[in-house]
């Protein structure tokens, strides 16, 4: 075990070295900017997003109220603009009143459960300070955000209700910050390098499927792989992308972990939902 | 070196050489058993962690923790083993040391355990419902993100969950 601490420890001062932790990179070599300024980034998205403006009906005043809304959310908290709109836009093909009137647990534009509504209305400060603050502007002082709905059909949904866009998304941000700042603290007691961009991308994952499941994807790979492979998973999202990818790999990672009817499902749910973010929120091979 | 000596180490040489170039393969073969079996927590965890569910209602929380005392005495002293629910949420001082669960244990499940155990012994309250909400919370956000359906939480997280609210004579 102290081998494998004195390994990452060389690994981060390695890696601050060469500014792969998120540092600025040495003067002349630029950064790579692994989101994409304007999602969603692969064509077929951009198809099917224009098909449910046109012909399914979505208004094109809520898309730009959604993008100004995200745009809004990621300023405030420093995140990637291009995920937070590709978890939206994965989660619920942003349709805010998404299983509104059904018995299924996840609603809303993000998916959220009661459980997640929870979090941020009584313990959201306890991952990243911001998220408070940020929240009451959106839903008011005295608000705690709910899932509700007016009775009369042509009244406006309530300010604290995650049915609203603006509440929606920016309770949707919070939750994804609170995953990644989960995450970094995580990586920070371990000493384990990174980057800040892919820390988002592993975000998302834990978003989708709980952070102790990222967390066990992390120690189980190093485990199983080697060091070398976690830090590689850490760096680069095509390698993170592979190894979600694999679905040998992912079973022998969550064996102990979930039992295989649950686990046949959510390895492939995994693989399939961080693709589908990757080639949504991310530049293109040779992109910018 | 005689001849036929130098054969048999040459031999010997060669064998060794096969099975080290071969052990990814078998490693890869023998790795094939994960898709098949069923996983989780093996019947003998199961068990453990119905015993201590089931010590929590007979006598509380202080039979819970005795249960789990005598458990983790039992397990021997290092993590080895010893299954990840077991060492988060029951023996969290067994731990793995580069575990990636310590913050979660420290930061968020220890204090809302702490702060529930504290008023367990006060009696049903308002104030321990509340508690015992904030460290469910805490768990399933832990364990299944925004949307997670609980079918998805470990068998550990049931335990647990289940003994602190028997605990709570629920």
């Amino acid at each position: 075990m102290d081998t494998r601490r004195r390994i990452f420890g060389s690994l981060l001062i390695v890696c601050l070295g060469a500014g792969c932790a998120g540092e600025p990179a040495p003067s002349g070599v630029p950064h790579r900017a692994l989101f994409t300024s304007d999602p969603p980034a692969d064509p077929a998205y951009r198809e099917e997003l224009t098909y449910l403006q046109r012909v399914a009906g979505f208004p094109e005043a809520d898309a730009r109220r959604i993008r100004d809304r995200v745009a809004l959310a990621a300023t405030a908290l420093s995140m990637p603009q291009a995920l937070l709109w590709c978890v939206l836009f994965q989660e619920s093909r942003l349709d805010r009143l998404k299983n509104a009137r059904n018995a299924r647990n996840a609603k809303g534009i993000g998916q959220f459960t009661a459980v997640a509504l929870d979090e941020l209305n009584r313990d959201t400060a306890l991952y990243d300070a911001r998220t408070p603050a940020f929240l009451r502007e959106q839903v008011g002082d005295e608000s705690t955000i709910q899932f509700i709905l007016p009775t009369e059909p042509r009244a406006p949904v309530p300010r604290a209700s995650y049915y609203r866009l603006e509440t929606g998304v920016a309770s949707t941000a919070a939750y994804l910050n609170n995953r990644y700042h989960h995450l970094a603290r995580t990586l920070g007691r371990r000493d384990l390098a990174h980057d800040p961009q892919v820390l988002w991308l592993l975000a998302a994952m834990a978003y989708n499927k709980g952070p102790r499941s990222v967390n066990v994807f992390l120690h189980r790979l190093g485990r199983l792989k080697g060091d070398d492979r976690v830090r590689a998973v850490l760096h680069d999202p095509s390698e993170l992308v592979a190894v979600l990818s694999d679905a040998k790999l992912m079973h022998r990672i969550y064996f102990y972990f979930w039992e295989k009817p649950i686990r046949d499902p959510y390895v492939e749910e995994m693989g399939a939902n961080m693709r589908a973010i990757a080639r949504c929120a991310l530049e293109p091979e040779g992109g910018p | 070196m005689k001849p036929r000596t130098r054969r048999i180490v040459v031999a010997a040489y060669a064998v060794t050489f096969v099975v080290l170039v071969s052990l990814p393969w078998w490693s890869a073969e023998l790795s094939g058993r994960w898709q098949t079996e069923p996983g989780g927590v093996s019947a003998e965890e199961a068990r453990v962690l119905e015993g201590f569910v089931a010590a929590a209602r007979r006598g509380g929380l202080a039979e819970l923790e005795a249960e789990v005392a005598r458990f983790a005495a039992g397990a021997g002293s290092g993590s080895g083993d010893l299954h990840p629910d077991l060492q988060l949420y029951f023996v969290p001082a067994r731990l793995e040391p580069d575990s990636t669960e310590r913050e979660f244990y420290q930061r968020e499940l220890k204090p809302a355990q702490d702060a529930l155990r504290e008023l367990i012994p006060t009696g049903a309250s308002e104030e321990t419902t509340a508690a015992f909400t904030r460290m469910r919370s805490r768990v399933l956000n832990y364990e299944l993100g925004a949307g997670g359906e609980e079918r998805g939480l470990s068998a550990g997280a049931r335990a647990f969950l289940s003994s602190h609210r028997a605990a709570m004579g629920e």
